[in-house]
């Protein structure tokens, strides 16, 4: 995958890399949230994280990972540091 | 009797399966659990037999997502935990335990495991993935799974339980560290309840030959399994090892009572001493292994000529089956060549961590059923065991078998001893 993904890619990428953590069997939207309805523990936050990261080019800090209660969040905070990237 | 303690439930897997009564219907069957490895790599070891449970589906017990991201010994302790609690009863329809309704008794149920070697599968993949693909291909969860601490950690996290929580290292004996602190907590009025045992997982290329370089393993022939482990025979050519879990409920007496739990069984000795000798061999003279098996029988206010059996650490190491015969004969001095002495995992292999829990298991089904399991294999005693009794070849029935004293041996001559005793209602005072 390259880094200049569409926001829709990334936000398919993230909705991926969850299924992978949480399986099959729960529903999934941008809208989703990873504590409340995902019970997303630490480590699965920083295996999701370094995935993330390695799949769309960026590196993902851990302070603003925390602060990202949805998928549309991770995908936000991903193309946001990809633009930066492009602007350096 | 506010000091008695007495197990409520318990749960096992075993090389031959899920649950106790499985277990205890085919070591009385006499078909060995130990087979030719399979699943991992074995080229570079000479010991590649042992006691492994085949065709174990885990996701039938747990969820996938918890299954990847810890190792084996773990899922086997999570698994024969929840067979336990619900033996005693304390699991809701929800399959939560009665104090997730409620924090504060939550604080007053604790935790013990016997675990040897840790999660060397788990860790032996991910530093795989370092060498192999680089430190960003190795799991984060690497942090949490392999160490030997982890199975208590998950069992905590998925039965909620928040007092005591501690895991006990002593190589064979670990399992019966694990028994014997559990027992002390609750004489003590640490905990309420206890949740203790073992657990074991010891196939990986690395943690096989960690135990084969001990110089303790069998090499007995792969095509000659099933008569590979040998305790106390004259052929004894060192330990075979299996993989499993036991784990128990604990309590005091007058709480199960209380409760109108099933006691299964009182706990009613304890004692933990060391050879302080040999990194590896225990002391031949068996005098601090002795001073265990004493120690047990005087907290249990048992005399010698009130032991019905023992069940032996009986490891199949020729060193150590002779110092543990001569430990046997001098704890129970002029009764020792009458007590019928047996080492049932000769069937399924030791389960190190795990070793004493799954023979407090079996002593518990044969107290119930009046039988002792048999030791598979002594055709001949070995030398420095002739004075045994041996329960050889087929199951004993006795006419009276109400107290079973237990051993267990750590590398070096780390030594545990329990006294198991029937409970009756007659006992309550």
């Amino acid at each position: 995958m390259t880094t200049d993904v569409a926001k829709t890619d990334v936000v398919a990428c993230v909705e991926a890399l969850v299924r992978e953590l949480v399986g099959e069997t729960i529903p999934l939207s941008p809208q989703t949230n990873l504590y409340a309805e995902l019970q997303i523990e630490s480590l699965e936050l920083q295996e999701l994280t370094a995935r993330l990261g390695r799949t769309c080019g960026v590196v993902l800090p851990r302070q603003e990972v925390l602060r990202c209660s949805t998928l549309e969040d991770l995908a936000q905070l991903v193309l946001r540091l990809q633009g930066k990237e492009h602007q350096a | 009797m506010n000091d008695r303690v007495v197990i409520t439930g318990m749960g096992v897997v075993s090389p031959y399966g899920a649950g106790p009564d499985r277990l205890w219907q085919l070591v009385l069957s006499g078909v060995s659990a130990v087979r030719p490895l399979s699943g991992f790599e074995v080229n570079h070891l000479q010991a590649r037999i042992g006691g492994q449970l085949p065709n174990f589906d885990p996701t039938a017990y747990l969820p996938a997502r918890l299954i990847r991201k810890i190792d084996r010994f773990s899922v086997l302790a999570l698994v024969a935990a929840h067979q336990a609690l619900h033996n005693a009863g304390v699991l809701l329809d929800t399959q939560q335990p009665v104090w997730s309704q409620v924090e504060s008794q939550s604080h007053r149920v604790g935790l013990t495991v016997g675990n040897a070697l840790g999660g060397w599968a788990f860790a032996e993949r991910e530093l795989c993935h370092l060498w192999q693909q680089g430190p960003e291909e190795v799991s984060p969860f690497m942090a949490t799974a392999w160490f030997p601490a982890a199975a208590q950690g998950e069992l905590s996290i998925r039965f909620g339980i928040r007092g005591i929580g501690r895991t006990l290292q002593n190589d064979r004996a670990s399992g019966g560290y694990a028994l014997l602190h559990a027992a002390e907590c609750l004489r003590r009025g640490h905990a309420d309840l206890m949740l203790a045992g073992g657990t074991e997982a010891p196939f990986s290329p690395y943690a096989m030959l960690c135990l084969e370089t001990s110089g303790l393993l069998s090499r007995h022939p792969a095509e000659d399994a099933p008569r590979a482990y040998r305790p106390f025979d004259a052929e004894h050519t060192g330990l075979v090892v299996g993989e499993g879990a036991a784990f128990f409920v604990l309590e005091r007496a007058r709480d199960a009572l209380r409760r109108g739990a099933p006691i299964l069984a009182e706990l009613a000795g304890w004692a933990s001493t060391a050879d302080a000798y040999d990194l590896v061999q225990p002391n031949p003279d068996g005098i601090r292994s002795a001073a265990a098996m004493r120690g047990a029988l005087a907290l249990a206010g048992v005399s010698v000529d009130r032991v019905d059996a023992v069940f032996a650490a009986g490891s199949g190491v020729p060193g150590e089956d002779e110092a543990e015969a001569r430990a046997i004969t001098l704890a129970l001095g002029d009764a020792a060549p009458s007590v019928p002495v047996t080492a049932p995992h000769s069937t399924f292999g030791n389960l190190l961590g795990a070793t004493l829990p799954v023979n407090l298991a079996l002593a518990v089904l044969a107290l119930h059923h009046c039988t002792l399991p048999p030791t598979l294999q002594i055709d001949h005693p070995a030398l420095g065991c002739e004075d045994l009794h041996f329960v050889t070849g087929t199951a004993r029935r006795l006419t009276r078998l109400d107290t079973c004293l237990l051993n267990a041996r750590g590398i070096g001559g780390m030594n545990c001893s329990l006294v198991l005793k029937r409970w009756s209602d007659a006992e309550r005072n």
